[in-house]
């Protein structure tokens, strides 16, 4: 009877091993769910800032690729590209990855100080310079040769 | 079968029984906490972008900028007043309009409510009215 009590005992604990490892797996992966949403909240934040930086004396950059800006800055009077090179929103830094303008729409990436990286659409009007809409972030992964903070 | 085994088997199924029940408990707890966080996290999402194509849509409305000021910026008031009626929060949701330090633009914070009123869950994002086509280059 002892031998058979034992295996019994045996298969309870494992059993209800292997349910608390699952549980506990689960609850890992609804907050690795929970970081990556707060992750995309803080690359849409930093798009929406450079949309109200890319705007006065600075709109005029956007007509060329970021990285004529320096090049152009003599065309655009005014502007100065490197406020839109880099910024800090919530006390979390980001940096202009590259800004790819086309025909009514841009593509803009950005980096977080942390390595996270995100693309998003910009809709924009005839003349090239002014902004009409932002698409929601599409996160590009993140960059391991970033310092992670 | 001697008493004494029968003794200790049944002290043996009684304990490890017991103990395996306990951490059934804790284990179901856990996967009911886990799927009620993944259901609020997913409510969260969908308000943020709800409240994203609503700007989107409605965001040439002049009234929700700050008409006192050169710059362009939304008007947290208005825009909470609007958002209100647009976007509507499930119970136990709060919202928050709240303008950056810098002027960059407005913090939505959507916030999860736990039974004793504090926060438990919370989305932040800011939003720009230049985002939306409201600011004249």
């Amino acid at each position: 009877m002892l031998p058979l009590a034992l295996s019994a005992s045996a298969v309870l604990l494992l059993g209800s091993a292997s349910i608390h490892t699952l549980s506990l797996k689960g609850r890992l992966r609804v907050q690795a769910a929970i970081d990556q949403d707060q992750s995309a909240d803080q690359l849409r934040s930093a798009a929406q800032a450079f949309t109200t930086l890319a705007t006065g004396a600075q709109a005029c950059l956007l007509l060329w690729p970021s990285v004529e800006w320096v090049l152009r800055k003599s065309s655009c009077t005014g502007a100065e590209p490197l406020s839109l090179l880099e910024g800090t929103v919530a006390d979390q830094g980001w940096q202009l990855l590259s800004w790819q303008p086309a025909p009514g729409s841009g593509d803009l990436r950005l980096a977080l100080a942390d390595g996270r990286r995100g693309s998003f659409k910009l809709k924009l009007a005839g003349d090239g310079v002014q902004i009409l809409g932002l698409s929601d972030v599409q996160l590009i992964g993140r960059d391991r040769s970033e310092p992670q903070l | 079968m001697s008493l004494p085994e029968v003794l200790i088997a049944s002290l043996l199924l009684a304990s490890s029984s017991s103990a395996a029940l306990g951490v059934w408990s804790q284990a179901l707890a856990t996967w009911q906490q886990s799927g009620m966080q993944q259901q609020q996290a997913d409510d969260l999402e969908l308000l943020q972008l709800a409240s994203h194509r609503w700007l989107t849509l409605v965001g040439s409305q002049p009234s929700l900028l700050k008409s006192d000021l050169d710059s362009c910026l939304f008007d947290a008031g208005a825009l909470a007043a609007a958002s209100d009626q647009a976007v509507p929060l499930p119970q136990g949701m709060t919202r928050r309009w709240v303008v950056d330090s810098d002027q960059l633009g407005v913090w939505q914070e959507l916030s999860v409510l736990d039974g004793k009123g504090e926060v438990w869950l919370q989305r932040r994002q800011l939003f720009s009215p230049a985002a939306y086509g409201l600011c004249q280059s």
